[in-house]
């Protein structure tokens, strides 16, 4: 495109700027989950710092966005002029004068907090970010700008190949796109894995005067972070996607329905819509007569906006509540209009595949699940993070490989995968292979793409609850199976897990269940009751202990664990006292303590707070 | 129409385009069951009941949102579809008040009580007022066992009572959808929707707010399509299903909006619009107001002429004689006031009474505050010696000054005991007439049904005063033109009919914003009666009212009663103290509520006062007949719960071992456990769906332990005392008694009401009673007894929700 031709020369003088090291730079990971570890504040004291050192000018320090080691944010690269960037980890405001003296001034990386070198081979004895465990297996397509960017910055974006997708979707016809889709194997990464190009088909093929692509980014499983990374890291790569799929469908309006609860992606989204209104690609009327135009809806929040007529509904300012397909929203969707409705994480890849080609995406993954997905690795695992693998990897190389198995030394017990509305997988399934038809024949879900570890200290049940009760509350309502159905399966297992359980509630929980997977409306209450069938499956001796020992085997339960002081091992150091919620324990300084069982609500803070081990549970 | 061929169940079926699978099937006479889908609203899909399998669709889709196609393969009712039914129906009952249901002596106690309790709540199908013609009850009988393997959850949170004519109770609901479908239907913008999410999720305005406080306008179309009894006519949903739909006009105000009126035994029960369609949509007052105004007691049906100087019932021959005299006979001024809210052949006979008989002629408008200035002064200076006034525009001094008069009028009013002549109107259905339409073209009003007694239209009488009317310089027009439509902005509901005021007849329309009668705020305002301590909700329907009767605490004894009245209206009816204190001045009784008298009583809260209560009454249990050291064995059902609590505490005082047993028809209606543990020596509870303690009733604890016992007293509803009588050892040297509770009127023996049969002997309840033996009394015809007022039960119904019933 002519009118990009010009600001892609611009765009590289900007990049090569950025990244040929020609300066030194300290770059902070300022995405959400940097933020909550406290990136702003690391931010504020090297400005503060390379002001004291007289060193303001001469060290840019800009934010970029998640680079998917979320368990050693805040994250740091550290770069002096002509050197590569070193990587840091876990950088705390206190860490600062140290990097800046040691680092930028006297030219040591601080090996102590060096995570990895950005650069292709070892530096001053630190691994080249490739090899990083965490890194080493990945291939990152989608997460190809995240954290390596200024999300901020359109000429990063253009210098970086951006909307070079677009131009090449552009010298196609959009049935020729559609194919291209096709051929390139990409299915939906919301989580129901349908393929885009033929969803794209369908909707090309209802005829319309008006038609709408929608973004859905009401990413809503607990655990899973994908789209909002994507968002803050790489907003462009989701509005090149739109752009793609807008002129491959035949649609003038775009909506990103984006949570309000992700105001920084909100931020991120509002900035590059505007560069690329500024930029001309939105808005008006290009070279080949397309034109387009994106807005932002913001949703509240509601796990039901993720089925796509709840979408629709809540941008149309009704009641998120899904209704029945057929009609299918390619021909009936927003506002009775052809509709197509995508997530984040497919139009990042759509980007993609459109500038690369459909074949090179395509010869990544398993047979029927082509490329790569990215997966929230969360829970109990040694590293939390964003990452991105090809279809087919093994489970167990995920989990140990590139989340380090389970933290602090614990026993793995299983990971639930695909979200509420998934399943909890076990140590059996280390060597199944990661994609959708594998998922599926156990019985979970890829999902969207959260992975929730458990190690040993899990109740299984207790999780089966917590996922059911997520559901419970999110259910709209409108159908009987989900609404009732959630309720029953949580008050089941609230009564299993205070040690009141029958064998018949065995019974009736998978009778329930299957009512549920049955009748219910919609993809929430179809598959609100997997993690109570997979733990069924996979932990049924954990619920049986409930029932008949009355005994939560990972002592997690807390009506069913009881605990007490040992007095031998007791200090006196009366931290328990201080910890206890209730008031429940007392003894007096170096004196052994006391838990009053009638105080007690078994909430476990004694247990995990006491140095000694003198707190035993029961 | 295009039409096409498709199969279900084996039948090749005929479909139009645009149907649904389950439209289609219904065409062909084949049934799928249903309960969200409606054929006059969107499709919707939530139900879940609908399900088929059709080759081709993955899964099995609802047929009410699957548009029939060419060539589709159906089936309706395989193994799989009846148990995906079957286990949504259940998980439906389980979140409805259903232990009616899931009762074995369902069938046995639906004869003994062919129609359901009149409760405030309904907490169970027999004591909904739905059981009729409830949709739910009627797909859970066909397809599925009574067995549900689920807890039943229900919330005393989710009833709401407080807003004008509708009740809501969200346990019911099933979340179908159809109300604020039909809102959306005819509002555009629906007043109502679902709010909260999950288990939360209820029918609502925005932010739960009252409905009164938001959009809606009361239209009552959603009532009308509510498949449960989530959603109630709170005053007219106990007559049941009507027996006609009769199309015809209201004319309570000037937009003579046309709608259906409800037919039940030739009484108008209620109304509904002519078609869900938003051209027909009808306001508060057509919905609910108009079968309020017509059965209500401040109506007048007696024709009356003044002989002398008493008004005595006459003939119509007598009246018009009497008319036509006073006109005829009259030397002085004489007055007709007409208003626009009657009939065009009314309106245009009085101008004809007054040209005949060259008398002033006043039209009041509809709507009208009251006479104009000037003809009332006229009135007052006594410049009219006869005047025929229609409706209630004179005061009692401006009738006092009136020589003759006649009032034509529907409802009681001051003037009319200074009239030489009172004519009983018919009005709204009850005439076949004609109204000026919006258009102002003439619109006939059907009559739906006969009016009672003497009551006629006005202009039938004016036919036999003056002849044939029907010419004249009488000039229809629109009267609605000025007036916009209530059903479109409720704040435009008129204050006023024929000079009344609406609000008298349905004190619900004051929530509405209507004018309160200067009579009403009087009786509002009274101070007299006995103050309410405390008052609490046991459990739906049950209230402990505790009261300050310092004298009458004095005296009471365990097993008496006392007559008590909301108000000085209310119907007098007796209730069991279940607690006093002589020394702190105070009665505690236990009211359940099955009806007016008991549903004002109800509706009390804490401060208010009591009209009347006079007691105690009856005979006291003989507590001689209780040794020390003997066994007793106490049966309480509903309100004998409490009724059982003061003999036990007694006997537990003599030393007697007693055993009490609780019935009640499911967990959430069990109360006084707690209490009736501490004086009884073994407590056991059962509940007819088995949600707790075991599964059945006092008469199967009788059968099992009964003839253990040294003395038995049961005490419940008659059906439960009836069951009891037939488990009960047939032992006539045991003490056992039960408890009757007949319809009472003055409580002292001399009304005769409460006549029982015992072992052949008529005995009077409230003086020999309430304990009689068990196995002598005549239950049959106690039963029969009770039900005698049945209808007049239910016109008697409370008007609005508040205690102070005024009508």
């Amino acid at each position: 495109m002519e009118i990009l031709q010009k600001q892609r020369d611009e765009a590289q003088k900007v990049w090569e700027d950025f990244s040929s090291g020609k300066k030194a730079r300290v770059m902070v990971g300022a995405a959400t989950c940097g933020r909550a570890a406290g990136a702003l504040d690391v931010i504020d004291a090297f400005k503060a710092e390379l002001k004291a050192q007289g060193l303001e000018s001469d060290v840019d320090v800009v934010e970029t966005a998640c680079i998917g080691l979320c368990y050693a944010e805040p994250l740091v690269e550290v770069r002096r002029a002509g050197e590569p960037s070193v990587l840091y980890s876990r950088v705390s405001p206190k860490d600062v004068g140290k990097l800046v003296k040691e680092h930028l001034i006297e030219g040591n990386p601080v090996i102590a907090k060096a995570e990895a070198v950005m650069a292709d081979s070892e530096y001053k004895g630190i691994k080249p970010f490739s090899q990083h465990p965490m890194i080493a297996l990945q291939k990152r397509i989608v997460l190809r700008n995240c954290g390596v960017i200024n999300p901020s910055s359109f000429e990063h974006y253009l210098a970086r190949g951006g909307y070079k997708g677009l131009e090449r979707a552009f010298s196609m016809t959009p049935e020729e796109v559609i194919e291209e889709m096709k051929a390139s194997g990409l299915r939906g990464r919301g989580g129901a894995g349908f393929p885009t190009g033929v969803k794209w088909g369908f909707a090309r093929a209802s005829k319309s005067d008006e038609k709408y692509i929608i973004c859905n980014a009401d990413e809503g499983d607990p655990g899973a972070f994908m789209d909002r990374s994507v968002l803050e890291g790489d907003p462009h790569s989701v509005i090149e996607g739109l752009m793609v799929a807008g002129y491959a469908i035949g649609a003038k309006h775009a909506y990103i329905y984006v949570r309000s609860e992700y105001p920084l992606a909100i931020e991120r989204l509002r900035t590059a819509i505007s560069q690329a209104e500024a930029a001309g690609l939105l808005k008006r009327k290009l070279e080949n007569g397309f034109e387009f135009e994106i807005k932002i809806k913001k949703g509240s929040g509601a796990f039901v906006c993720g089925e796509e007529t709840s979408l629709m509904a809540s941008i149309e300012g009704m009641r998120a509540m899904p209704r029945p397909k057929p009609p299918f929203p390619a021909n009936s969707g927003l506002f009775k209009k052809p509709t197509n409705i995508n997530n984040v994480e497919t139009l990042a890849a759509v980007s993609s595949i459109m500038r690369d080609g459909a074949a090179s995406y395509a010869a990544l993954g398993s047979e029927k699940s082509k490329g790569t997905k990215t997966f929230s690795l969360a829970g109990k695992i040694q590293r939390t993070g964003l990452i991105e693998v090809e279809f087919g990897m093994k489970l167990g190389d995920i989990i140990n490989s590139i989340g380090g198995g389970c933290a602090d030394g614990k026993k793995f017990k299983a990971v639930q995968t695909g979200g509420p509305s998934g399943g909890c997988l076990t140590i059996e399934h280390m060597d199944l292979p990661v994609d959708y038809e594998s998922l599926g024949s156990v019985g979970s879900i890829i999902g969207s793409g959260g992975m929730v570890v458990m190690n040993e200290d899990s109740c299984m049940v207790d999780v089966a609850k917590f996922f059911v009760g997520f559901t419970e509350n999110e259910s709209c309502g409108k159908c009987i199976p989900c609404r009732m159905g959630t309720q029953h399966i949580h008050a089941i297992l609230e009564k299993i897990t205070s040690g009141e359980g029958e064998m018949e509630d065995i019974e009736r929980l998978k009778k329930i269940a299957f009512t549920m997977k049955q009748s219910s409306l919609c993809g929430l209450g179809q598959t609100a009751p997997n993690p109570i069938l997979t733990t069924l499956r996979y932990f049924e001796d954990e619920y049986i202990a409930h029932i008949k020992e009355k005994r939560c085997p990972a002592q997690a339960c807390a009506k069913m664990v009881h605990y007490f002081v040992d007095a031998e091992k007791c200090t006196g150091c009366t931290i328990c006292e201080r910890v206890c919620p209730t008031g429940a324990i007392s003894g007096g300084l170096k004196k052994p303590h006391t838990i009053d069982a009638q105080k007690c609500i078994s909430c476990g803070a004694c247990f995990q707070n006491c140095r000694f081990g003198a707190i035993l549970r029961k | 129409m295009n039409t096409f061929k498709l199969t279900i169940d084996g039948v090749v079926v005929e479909a139009e385009q645009g149907m649904t699978v389950l439209q289609a099937a219904k065409r062909a006479g084949l049934f799928i069951p249903s309960l969200c889908a409606h054929d006059e609203l969107s499709p919707y899909g939530a139900c879940r009941l609908c399900v088929v399998e059709i080759d081709g669709i993955r899964g099995t889709p609802t047929s009410c949102t699957t548009p029939a196609a060419e060539g589709m393969v159906v089936r309706t009712n395989t193994e799989q579809l009846q148990t995906q039914r079957r286990r949504t129906i259940e998980l439906m009952m389980s979140g409805h008040p259903s232990p009616c249901f899931s009762c074995d002596s369902r069938e046995d106690c639906e004869v003994e009580k062919s129609t359901p309790t009149k409760a405030g709540i309904a907490t169970r199908c027999g004591a909904c007022s739905n059981r009729p013609g409830c949709e739910l009850r009627g797909v859970a009988m066909g397809n599925f066992t009574r067995d549900i393997d689920l807890p039943l959850l229900y919330s005393i949170d989710k009833i709401e009572r407080d807003d004008p004519f509708i009740d809501k109770d969200h346990n019911l609901c099933i979340l179908c959808g159809r109300c604020f479908r039909t809102c959306e239907k005819i509002h555009d913008k629906p007043a109502i929707s679902i709010a909260n999410r999950g288990k939360k999720a209820k029918i609502s305005v925005e932010f739960g707010k009252a409905w009164s406080s938001e959009e809606c306008r009361f239209c009552g179309t959603c009532v009308d399509e509510c498949p449960t009894g989530c959603l109630t006519d709170r005053w007219g949903k106990w007559f049941g299903v009507q027996d006609s739909l009769v199309e015809s006009v209201c004319t309570l105000c000037p937009n003579h909006c046309k709608l259906m009126l409800k037919v039940k035994q030739g009484k108008i029960i209620g109304a509904k619009m002519l078609a869900l369609k938003k051209e027909n949509a009808i306001c508060a007052l057509g919905k609910f107001g108009i079968a309020q105004i017509v059965n209500s007691p401040r109506r007048i049906s007696r024709m009356q002429v003044k002989v002398g100087s008493e008004q005595i019932p006459s003939s119509f021959e007598d009246a018009v004689a009497k008319i036509k005299s006073l006109f005829e006979e009259s030397a002085g001024g004489k007055l007709v006031i007409s208003s626009r809210d009657a009939y065009v052949e009314t309106r245009r006979g009085l101008r004809a009474l007054a040209k005949k008989y060259g008398a002033d002629f006043v039209e009041l408008a509809g709507n009208a505050e009251s006479l104009d200035a000037q003809t009332l002064s006229k009135i007052e200076n006594g410049e009219y010696e006869t005047v025929l006034v229609l409706g209630n525009w004179l005061s009692a001094e401006a009738a006092s000054k009136i020589k003759h008069l006649i009032v034509a009028d529907f409802a009681k009013s001051a003037a009319q005991k200074f009239a030489d002549v009172v004519l009983p109107l018919s009005i709204v259905g009850e005439t076949s007439a004609t109204v000026a339409g919006a258009d102002g073209k003439p619109l006939g009003c059907a009559k739906a049904s006969e009016p009672a007694l003497d009551r006629r239209a006005t202009f039938e009488y004016l036919n036999a005063v003056i002849g044939d009317f029907s010419g004249g310089d009488f000039e229809l027009e629109s009267l609605a033109k000025d007036f916009a439509s209530p059903a479109l902005d409720k704040k435009n509901l008129p204050n006023k009919f024929l000079g009344h005021y609406l609000s008298d007849f349905a004190p619900d329309l004051l929530k509405l914003g209507l004018k309160k009668s200067p009579e009403a705020a009087e009786i509002e305002n009274s101070k007299n009666g006995f103050e309410i301590l405390e008052k609490k909700m046991l459990v739906p329907n049950f209230h402990s009212i505790k009261i300050s009767a310092p004298d009458a605490a004095k005296y009471v004894k365990p097993g008496q009663f006392a007559i008590l009245m909301a108000n000085a209206n209310s119907e007098r009816s007796p209730f069991t103290i279940i607690d006093w204190d002589a020394k702190e001045g105070w009665i505690e009784f236990i009211v359940e509520e099955v009806g007016r008298s008991s549903s004002e009583l109800g509706s009390l809260k804490k401060g208010d006062r009591i009209a009347v209560m006079s007691g105690p009454l009856g005979t006291p249990v003989d507590l001689e007949n209780f040794a020390p050291g003997s066994s007793a064995l106490l049966l309480g059902g509903c309100y004998g719960i409490g009724a059982i609590y003061s003999i036990a505490r007694a006997l537990k005082e003599k030393g007697v071992k007693t055993t009490c047993a609780i019935e009640a028809s499911t967990s959430y209606m069990l109360y006084f456990k707690d209490k009736l543990a501490a004086v009884a020596d073994k407590l056991i509870v059962k509940t007819r769906d088995g949600t707790e303690g075991t599964k059945g009733g006092c008469s199967d604890v009788l059968a099992e332990i009964g003839a253990n016992f040294d003395s038995i007293i049961a005490i419940g509803c008659v059906f439960m005392m009836k069951k009891c009588a037939e488990s009960a050892p047939k032992d006539d040297s045991k003490t056992q008694l039960c408890a009757l509770n007949p319809i009472m009127v003055d409580g002292t023996g001399m009304c005769g009401a409460c006549r029982v049969n015992v072992g052949g002997e008529t005995k009077f309840a409230c003086v020999e009673g309430p304990f009689f033996p068990l196995l002598k009394v005549d239950f049959k015809e106690l039963g029969k007894r009770r039900t005698a007022y049945k209808l007049l039960e239910i016109e008697a119904m409370p008007r609005h929700i508040g205690g102070r019933c005024h009508s």
